[in-house]
């Protein structure tokens, strides 16, 4: 520890052309302006800590109060450069370089000054090296400012003094910087905690699902049995209605399926297993699939594939999730008239179209188009039925595979759902 | 396939049924075990000429009751189908490194466990 100088440091500080001590209502404005509006308070608080000395002391240490009583380190500042590595040691200790009266403070939330504050961290330092570094750290005088809150105590300030005692007009200015960096934590708090909460609703929703599908499933199998005439063959009426039973079970399945990839997709845990496809061969089955969902509808279903295989590397069960969400939606707003699957490589760029001659839709309803649960008219969802989540599973899924998924439509003209894969290293072969 | 013996082993009680009486209605004769004991145990017993093993079912898994069934000489040459709940390449694998003869991942609708069961069958004449 040789070349430690207070002068040689003052010039330092002088040099980065910091400002000249303010007042100290300045100091709470500095500290406002530091932490601002933003959720990111722990980032700020080196500077903070660094902002108030030498003004409210020496040196000063900000920690913050985690669950399980564990006291962090969050920012250091002392006024003598060459003494800053003592400072952290003593914060990084935490709870265990605390003088008791300190302990007790941070737990009734109660403001505490020590005078020789030195040897009371010294006895609190039971380690050869903490306590060999409090000692360099010359503590004469400590004050410690519980940062306290709406959820109670998340942190504290600790402001230490090598000469003087604490005036009365820094320790209310601490006290006053303490109430600011207390709301600030307890704000960061609060929204990491909603976020959480939002993670948690979307796992809840993940296995809600999937025990969503199991009597579901059940459900189908004895269904398709019926429908097999097993054990014994049904009357052609009921018949009818055990398919209706089916049709509307594999509905709902397909919704709940719908929700499982929102949710994955939210919480970010949906994965991707890339294979080199032929774009084609995944066209012709989601198509093929699409003509099972409107037997009875006078609709025209087609594919439009070039004469060369379109090799692409891609998740295939996702695009064919993709393909058929638009073929699905497609089919749902065309009563009647013809949809187009048209598949088209480039240079660096796939391009997948989905053109329909259905509704079509206003430019408002197509911005809003890929937001959960919503269609164009409510009494649409009733009469077709539907989640209202298609248009957004696809987009969600097609950004995932790094792709872009754009609408095109005019009321009364029909939809174009473009997806376009750029910079994907699409090729060419001959079949 | 008339007269051959298809062992069930699976948990769902549900399920059981939907698949029994598929195959019992397509000739099969259809004996039942809701755990991976009982499964090795009928195994042995009446030696079947299929397994259709569900991989989740307790006391001991399906993996560990294929392994056990196909170390014995006396059962080892019993046809063993998995079903699955993840179509996982890692369960297909496991599966198949367990000593299974077919993979199927659940939910599974009845026909294509019988058109597998049939498909087994119908190589291994």
């Amino acid at each position: 520890m040789g070349g430690r100088t207070q002068s040689r440091d003052a010039e330092g500080r002088a040099e980065k052309g910091r400002p000249p001590p303010a007042g100290r209502a300045d100091l709470a404005g500095s500290v406002d302006a530091l932490l601002g509006a933003g959720a990111e308070v722990h980032r700020h608080l080196p500077a903070v800590a660094a902002l108030l000395v030498p003004e409210l002391g020496d040196a000063c240490l900000i920690h913050e109060l985690k669950e399980h009583s564990e006291l962090v380190l969050a920012g250091s500042a002392h006024g003598d450069a060459g003494a800053a590595p003592l400072l952290a040691r003593l914060g990084a200790a935490g709870l265990r370089g605390l003088p008791r009266p300190f302990v007790r403070a941070l737990q009734s939330g109660e403001e505490h000054r020590l005078a020789e504050a030195g040897a009371a961290f010294e006895r609190a330092a039971r380690g050869g090296e903490l306590k060999e570094a409090v000692r360099e750290l010359r503590i004469a005088e400590a004050l410690l400012v519980p940062l306290v809150a709406g959820r109670g105590t998340v942190g504290s300030l600790l402001l230490l003094s090598t000469g003087r005692p604490f005036t009365p007009a820094q320790r209310d200015a601490a006290r006053r910087i303490a109430r600011r960096l207390a709301l600030s934590l307890d704000y960061t708090r609060a929204v990491e905690e909603a976020s959480g909460g939002r993670a948690a609703k979307t796992s809840f929703l993940a296995v809600m699902s999937h025990e969503l599908k199991t009597p579901l499933n059940i459900i189908l199998g004895y269904a398709e049995l019926m429908s097999r005439g097993v054990p014994e063959p049904l009357a052609p009426a009921t018949l009818k209605q055990v398919d209706r039973l089916r049709a509307s079970a594999y509905h709902l399945l397909g919704m709940i399926d719908e929700v499982l990839t929102l949710a994955r997709l939210e919480a970010g845990t949906e994965r991707l297993r890339p294979e080199t496809v032929d774009l084609r061969v995944i066209a012709r089955e989601a198509l093929a699939m699409a003509e099972e969902l409107a037997p009875e509808r006078a609709l025209r279903l087609e594919a439009r594939l070039p004469q060369r295989s379109v090799l692409l590397e891609t998740d295939p069960v996702k695009m064919r999730q993709i393909l058929l969400e638009l073929l699905t939606n497609a089919v749902k707003f065309t009563p009647a008239g013809s949809i187009t699957l048209e598949v088209r490589a480039e240079a660096e760029a796939v391009e997948i179209a989905v053109r329909d001659t259905g509704t079509g839709m206003a430019p408002d309803e197509i911005e809003r188009a890929v937001e959960p649960f919503w269609q164009s008219d409510l009494s649409v969802t009733r009469r077709i039925g539907g989640t209202g989540l298609g248009l957004t599973v696809a987009a969600g899924l097609t950004r995932l595979l790094g792709g872009e998924l754009t609408l095109e439509s005019q009321p009364g003209e029909g939809t174009t759902a473009r997806l376009t894969f750029t910079g994907a290293s699409a090729e060419q072969v001959e079949p | 396939m008339p007269g051959k013996t298809v062992l069930l082993v699976e948990d769902n009680e549900d399920n059981r049924a939907i698949y029994a009486l598929l195959l019992a209605h397509n000739g099969f004769h259809v004996i039942e075990a809701d755990n991976g004991n009982d499964g090795v145990r009928l195994a042995r017993e009446r030696v079947p000429d299929v397994i259709l093993m569900d991989i989740s079912v307790p006391v001991i898994d399906g993996w560990e009751a294929t392994r056990l069934i196909k170390s014995d000489p006396a059962t080892q040459q019993i046809l063993i189908i998995a079903l699955t709940a993840h179509a996982l390449a890692e369960h297909r694998q496991r599966s198949y490194a367990a000593g299974c003869d077919g993979y199927l991942s659940k939910p599974c609708e009845p026909g294509t466990v019988l058109r597998e069961v049939e498909r087994l069958l119908g190589q291994a004449e």
